[in-house]
């Protein structure tokens, strides 16, 4: 190991380009996966929610298979079984990234389902008592006083949730998607500066986790405040 | 008072068992006439809030009946919904939307249930906020609000749906003492305007002067059903004396 760390890939504007090109490729695979996930997780989520068993029983099965399962075996899995041919929108090839993308929304859907199912668990049952008592049905109380309510449970671990999809995002290099560490596999063939490629790639990853962990906390006390407006 | 009118709730055998060991309920027969106020007593654990809850189908019974102006209440019902509009709720701790501002928490079932458009609910509401008292405290939130205040939002709010009867689960009992009086004073007028109500209640004082009938609970079963007079000075049965005694009424 070089005691002296050599950092002046940093001035070749081409390795940097190809760095701040993968982190946007990861930020951007990061955004759809949670947005996604979280739309898609609602249906696990209220699934294992319902007294029937034939709704509850899958989705559990979903959850679990997902949650005990690697996201490496996951990811490949779905790229063979996809299986798209290469082909090129905007210059990302959809062949790898569109599997990539699936893959990250099924994982975070889990993730995010079990989320959203502690947070609507965490609501006051006299809430749901009340709210029946009036007698509004089950749907109408879910979507008027529970889920509101529930988001506020919900949203500080969906940040969390969200850091911890930026640094999976990792794992599209076994694709050939170019997000932040395909790129610096990329650049290690060419430079003799391994080590501070490495470094630059983690220092990388916590510009953008460390931002969003503050924002989720700065938004998590507004909320809690929001309720003595 | 009004025995002759005709009945609006008929309890029959229900029976309670939570998690297959507590008997809470212990075959229940019960009739609650129109107009007429009920005040259910009893030691802790008696099982007088279930039997309240039962009434509505927040707790569903084990076994037994409960019929509302002559429909048989069952959680597979569709019409359910409809039925426990008409049978306004309040619960010991309240149970306001915090999300929502004393006028939405009035105003939401009055839209969504009753299909009223905002102005018209915004109006009812206001009415009944302002019967309660709490005319200035529309725009507020729940967590600016009293235990008192929070309490009579939430009787606004029952009856905003015009119920036929109003069932009260211990509504004082979360309350500090210096605000169980505004409370009971709502609900004091209330009975005055002939709503018919069904009341969970320790306090005693209420049940003598407000009740047209006094129901003594105890281990699931009804012991006694009478005249406020008659339980509150010579009643007949050995437990509700004992009981009567250890609270010092008698």
């Amino acid at each position: 190991m070089t005691l002296f760390l050599n950092f002046s890939f940093l001035n070749n504007p081409y390795s940097v380009s190809l760095l701040l090109q993968g982190l946007g490729m990861t930020l951007i695979l990061a955004l759809l996966a949670v947005c996604l996930g979280s739309i898609l997780a609602l249906i696990p989520a209220l699934m294992r929610l319902s007294p029937i068993k034939a709704l509850s029983i899958p989705a559990t099965a979903y959850v679990e298979i997902i949650r005990g399962t690697p996201m490496l075996v996951q990811v490949l899995l779905i790229y063979q079984l996809l299986n798209i041919p290469l082909f090129l929108i905007g210059g990302i090839d959809m062949g790898s990234f569109v599997p990539g993308l699936v893959a990250l929304v099924i994982n975070s859907s889990a993730y995010v389902s079990e989320i959203i199912r502690g947070g609507i668990l965490a609501v006051d049952r006299g809430q749901t008592e009340a709210s029946r008592s009036l007698g509004m049905t089950q749907r109408q109380t879910m979507q008027h006083i529970i889920l509101p309510q529930a988001i506020k449970n919900i949203f500080p671990a969906l940040g969390n949730e969200f850091v911890t999809i930026i640094k999976e995002t990792s794992i599209f290099m076994y694709l050939g998607v170019a997000e932040l560490m395909y790129q610096v596999g990329i650049l290690k063939a060419s430079s003799p500066a391994v080590t501070e490629l490495y470094i630059t790639a983690g220092i990388l990853y916590l510009i953008l986790t460390y931002p969003l962990s503050k924002l989720m906390n700065f938004i998590e006390r507004r909320l809690r405040h929001a309720d003595a407006k | 008072m009004p025995m002759q009118s005709e009945p609006i709730l008929v309890i029959n055998g229900l029976v309670k068992t939570f998690k297959n060991t507590i008997h809470a309920l212990n075959g229940v027969d019960l009739v609650i006439h129109k107009g007429e106020v009920v005040s259910i007593i009893g030691p802790s654990g008696s099982g007088k809030s279930t039997l309240l809850r039962c009434m509505n189908l927040m707790e569903v019974p084990t076994s037994g009946s409960v019929l509302f102006e002559g429909h048989l209440l069952s959680i597979h019902d569709k019409n359910l919904n409809q039925l426990r509009e008409k049978m306004g709720m309040v619960f010991q701790s309240f149970n306001l939307f915090p999300h929502l501002s004393v006028l939405q928490n009035v105003t939401l079932a009055l839209t969504l249930v009753k299909k009223l458009d905002d102005q018209q609910a915004k109006e009812i509401a206001e009415k009944r906020l302002l019967e309660v008292g709490l005319g200035d405290k529309i725009q507020s939130y729940p967590n600016q609000l009293s235990g008192g205040q929070k309490q009579r939002v939430a009787i606004a709010r029952a009856l905003a749906m015009e119920p036929d009867v109003m069932l009260f689960d211990e509504p004082t009992s979360a309350l500090d003492p210096e605000m169980v009086g505004e409370v009971l004073s709502v609900m004091r007028t209330l009975a005055n305007q002939g709503m018919t109500m069904v009341v969970v209640t320790h306090e005693m004082q209420f049940a003598k002067e407000v009740s047209d009938r006094v129901v003594f609970m105890a281990e699931g079963q009804i012991v006694e059903v009478n005249t406020p007079e008659i339980i509150f000075s010579k009643p007949r049965e050995e437990r509700t004396k004992q009981f009567l005694k250890r609270i010092n009424i008698l």
